[in-house]
C-alpha cells in the first residue's frame, strides 16, 4: 500500500476541505471539518479499501495521516 | 388523444397502470391501449386490466402511441426502453397528483413519479427515472438518467446520483454525497460516504459488499 494513495483516500472523506490541504504530515484533528462522523468514515474507508479493521483508539493515538497509515500498514502485513 | 402502452404486465406493470389512471392527463391527453410483455398470459386472465398486446420485440410503433416502461430493474428498464426508442417511440412521464414537485425542480421524459413522492426545491431529475411512493428527494439534488428510487428512501440536500443508480427501500443518503454510476444502495443503508461506481453498499454506516 502506498502512502500517497492513503492520503488521497483519507482526504476523500471530507466534503468541504480542499484536497490540496492534505499531506502525510497533516495533523488531521486540527482540520476544522474534523468530527466524530468523519472519524467513523475513516474507519469505514480503511475497512473498504484495505480490508482491515481499525479502532477509535488507533485514530486517537495518531497525530498525522502518516501515523495512521503506519498502523494500517502493520495490520495489513499481519 | 394519445394511446399509452405500458411495458411490462407483471406486478409492477399493474402498479403503473394504476398510476396512469390516477393522473389528470388520463382521458384528457391519453387513453391506455394495453401492455407490452413477451408473456402473453401475464395478466392470468384478470379482466380488470387492458390487454397484453404484444411483446416489446414484435410491437410496431403506431402514430399517436406513447410509452412508459414499468420494469423495476434498471438494466431491463434501459434495455426495453431503448428497444422502443430505436423504433421511434416516444416516452411520457407520469406524475401522481399527490406527488409534490417543489419550485424550480425539473424531471425529464419517461419518469414515473408515484403517490406522495416529495421532490424538494431546485432538484433536477433526469430521464427514465422511477420514483416510488413516499420517497424524499432533497433540495438541489441531481438524479441521473435511469435511476430507480424505492419507497421511503431519502436523499439529503445536494446529493448527486449518477446514471443507472438503484436506491432500495428505506435507504438514507446524507447531504452532499455522490453515488457513482450503476451503483446499488441496499435497503435501509445509511450512506455517509461517497459510493463508487458499480459497487453495492449496505448497512449502517453503508459499507461496500465484497465480492470475493
Amino acid at each position: 500500500m502506498e502512502l500517497k494513495d492513503f492520503v488521497q483516500n483519507f482526504a476523500e472523506q471530507f466534503d468541504e476541505t480542499d484536497i490540496s490541504e492534505f499531506s502525510a504530515n497533516t495533523a488531521f484533528r486540527t482540520i476544522n471539518e474534523w468530527s466524530s462522523l468523519v472519524a467513523l468514515n475513516i474507519i469505514a474507508m480503511v475497512d473498504d479499501e484495505y480490508d482491515v479493521q481499525i479502532k477509535a483508539d488507533d485514530i486517537r493515538s495518531s497525530t498525522t495521516i502518516e501515523d495512521l497509515f503506519n498502523i494500517v500498514k502493520t495490520k495489513v502485513q499481519q | 388523444m394519445k394511446n399509452l402502452l405500458i411495458i411490462g404486465a407483471r406486478g409492477y406493470g399493474r402498479v403503473i397502470y394504476n398510476l396512469a389512471i390516477s393522473c389528470k392527463r388520463y382521458n384528457n391527453e391519453y387513453v391506455i391501449k394495453g401492455f407490452l410483455d413477451d408473456k402473453s398470459d401475464a395478466l392470468n386472465g384478470a379482466s380488470a386490466y387492458p390487454p397484453v398486446i404484444s411483446s416489446v420485440e414484435d410491437y410496431v410503433v403506431q402514430q399517436d402511441d406513447v410509452f412508459v416502461c414499468a420494469l423495476g430493474d434498471v438494466e431491463f428498464k434501459k434495455k426495453y426502453t431503448e428497444m422502443i426508442l430505436l423504433k421511434g417511440g416516444e416516452f411520457i412521464s407520469l406524475v401522481h397528483p399527490t406527488a409534490n414537485i417543489s419550485t424550480n425542480s425539473f424531471y425529464g421524459k419517461g419518469c414515473l413519479i408515484s403517490f406522495n413522492a416529495f421532490i424538494s426545491a431546485d432538484a433536477i431529475i433526469g430521464d427514465y427515472v422511477t420514483i416510488q411512493p413516499f420517497t424524499m428527494v432533497g433540495h438541489n439534488s441531481d438524479v441521473g438518467n435511469w435511476c430507480h428510487l424505492d419507497t421511503h428512501m431519502f436523499l439529503g440536500g445536494y446529493v448527486r446520483l449518477e446514471d443507472e443508480v438503484t436506491v432500495h427501500t428505506g435507504a438514507i443518503i446524507h447531504p452532499h454525497k455522490k453515488v457513482g454510476r450503476g451503483a446499488t444502495v441496499g435497503a435501509g443503508a445509511v450512506v455517509l460516504r461517497n459510493v463508487k461506481e458499480y459497487t453495492t453498499v449496505f448497512g449502517n454506516p453503508a459499507m461496500k459488499l465484497k465480492t470475493e
